[in-house]
């Protein structure tokens, strides 16, 4: 558990480095099948995808309140060993401390450009994912509303849903994506599609022909707007306009999850 | 027609040899000096009357307010002389900057106590009309503090600043080594918006007479992003001079103690060493003796 001062964190991270990868890693997440809203879920597949492209064990654990657990407040978060660890970029650095990385053989302009795209998806397609479940209103009361509640009793169902959309309001205004409409939360994410796609250029992964953190942050985001079932499925028609993205979501999903769900 | 009017810049005063002290409004004015557009300036010291900063062209309001630059960028569209991939790179780049630098050089201006308080504050409060001023500057500090307790989140004020410096020098390194061949611009030979985001926020940072420098002296330690700002200040803005209107930079940086004070603490504590050195055994003064039988 980090002690919340930067110089002991870095110290157990070091001493944590010399250790191997515990084969009881545990991955915290809401229920997938009731609980999880579409940005949670698209970000614990992308920690899921990077934990696989790593060859690494873990065991996914469903908890409803998991959010609460998490020294972030944000899920995933994983368990390993003494240390608990939230979203995707820490635990890329805990487990680079282990000696794994999915970016040891790129250049470092190449991992400049991995860290911009990086922000672009944070940016644009969790903003979005955010926007679309907590300020449409279709999608609000059919989908996040009942799905957010459903692991509490009356009244706490209303009052934690009441609670968390006032947070994410708070989080779109200080990120000027609460003024926006909805169709230019559409355009948005169709120009972070072609500029993913403009960068990708028919290559099997963004950088060669091996995956790295960013391929498993837009696998995470695409499978979850592609395969969630909403009101309204505008943003999922705008990702299938960019068949290279679709193939990488299958490529990923193929290699490292192994089912087939896709169509 | 209105393609040929001029457009209305309406902007934050130029000062500490800044052609203006906001980023936003710096921004926009590069983005417009970039794209070779003709331009009116007027500097406002009301923002209760008509939005600093605002872009309008006959009469027109083409951008103000939370997405003035996105507004500004599409008006002008400056990127469109650059290919797809490059249009894209530009995007993430714009992204990753904005979600890197600027929340701490927000912290910085709107939040660090010393540099709020000498610089910030007095600035403001001098440039805005009264009473106006005192308005403007209590709905923007609480907005400031709303939006701080959003960026923290559950961290402390350390872990935040700690994680924000390492994200900074790690962005910082990337344009660093981005600009390490000595290109013009940060996609190569052509000015982009990115150009005129980073370059407006890296040259303000570097200017503005704040008394803690901590941010100032990490960007010091990258020297292409440096040389790439003093060149594109070369570029665009040869005529602008250093002064100093509102805030003089004697009261924002640490007051130096006078001569005087300082010869008095020196002869003090000399005198306490000795003092010390003296009872202790360590040296033995010897005092002339003074007969007083007769």
């Amino acid at each position: 558990m980090f002690s919340g001062t930067p110089l002991l964190d870095k110290i157990q991270y070091e001493l944590g480095a010399q250790e191997p990868w515990p084969k009881d890693v545990k991955l915290y997440q809401p229920y997938e099948v009731e609980q999880i809203l579409l940005p949670d879920n698209a970000n614990c597949l992308a920690v899921q995808a990077f934990l696989r492209m790593c060859n690494l064990t873990f065991e996914v654990v469903s908890k409803s309140n998991a959010e609460f657990m998490s020294p972030s407040g944000k899920v995933p978060f994983i368990r390993c060993g003494a240390f608990v660890i939230s979203e995707l970029e820490p635990i890329v650095q805990f487990v680079n401390t282990k000696g794994i990385s999915l970016t040891s053989e790129l250049e470092s302009d190449q991992k400049s450009d991995m860290r911009a795209y990086m922000s672009l998806v944070h940016n644009v397609l969790e903003n979005s994912e955010l926007y679309l479940c907590w300020c449409d209103k279709e999608t609000y009361n059919e989908v996040t509303k009942p799905r957010n509640g459903s692991v509490y009793p009356w009244p706490l169902n209303h009052l934690q849903t009441w609670t968390k959309k006032s947070h994410v309001i708070k989080r779109l205004k200080m990120m000027g994506w609460f003024s926006k409409t909805i169709d230019q939360v559409y355009h948005e994410v169709e120009n972070c599609c072609q500029a993913l796609a403009d960068r990708l250029e028919g290559k099997e992964f963004f950088f060669g022909k091996n995956p790295t953190e960013l391929d498993a942050l837009i696998f995470g985001h695409l499978f979850t707007i592609l395969t969630t079932p909403l009101p309204n499925s505008h943003i999922a028609n705008i990702v299938r306009n960019f068949p290279s993205l679709i193939n990488l979501v299958q490529r990923v999903e193929k290699d490292y999850f192994k089912r087939d769900t896709m169509r | 027609m209105s393609e040929l009017l001029p457009f209305s810049l309406r902007i934050w005063e130029a000062d500490f040899g800044l052609p203006t002290v906001d980023p936003n409004s710096l921004t926009a004015l590069t983005i417009l000096k970039m794209s070779n557009a003709n331009v009116r300036i007027t500097y406002g010291s009301c923002p209760q009357y008509a939005a600093i900063p605002s872009l309008t062209r006959n009469n027109k309001l083409l951008a103000e307010g939370s997405d003035f630059l996105e507004s500004v960028l599409s008006v002008c569209n400056l990127d469109s002389q650059l290919d797809g991939r490059l249009q894209g790179l530009s995007m993430a780049y714009k992204r990753y900057f904005l979600e890197t630098f600027e929340p701490l050089f927000f912290y910085d201006c709107w939040i660090h106590k010393p540099n709020y308080e000498q610089l910030i504050r007095p600035w403001y409060m001098s440039a805005i009309t009264f009473p106006f001023n005192f308005l403007y500057m209590k709905s923007k500090r609480r907005q400031a503090v709303e939006r701080y307790h959003c960026l923290k989140k559950m961290r402390t004020r350390e872990n935040f600043l700690t994680q924000s410096y390492e994200a900074v020098s790690c962005c910082l390194e990337d344009f660093n080594t981005l600009l390490a061949d000595r290109r013009s611009y940060i996609l190569g030979e052509l000015p982009s918006g990115l150009d005129a985001i980073v370059y407006s926020y890296i040259k303000i940072a570097l200017s503005l007479p704040v008394p803690d420098v901590r941010l100032q002296n990490t960007i010091k330690n990258y020297k292409y992003l440096c040389q790439y700002v003093r060149n594109l200040t070369r570029r665009y803005y040869p005529e602008v001079e250093v002064e100093y209107k509102h805030v003089q930079p004697e009261t924002a940086v640490n007051e130096r103690a006078s001569t005087l004070t300082l010869l008095i603490a020196a002869i003090s504590a000399s005198t306490l060493m000795m003092a010390y050195a003296h009872i202790n055994g360590i040296i033995h003064l010897k005092f002339p003796k003074i007969n007083l039988s007769r």
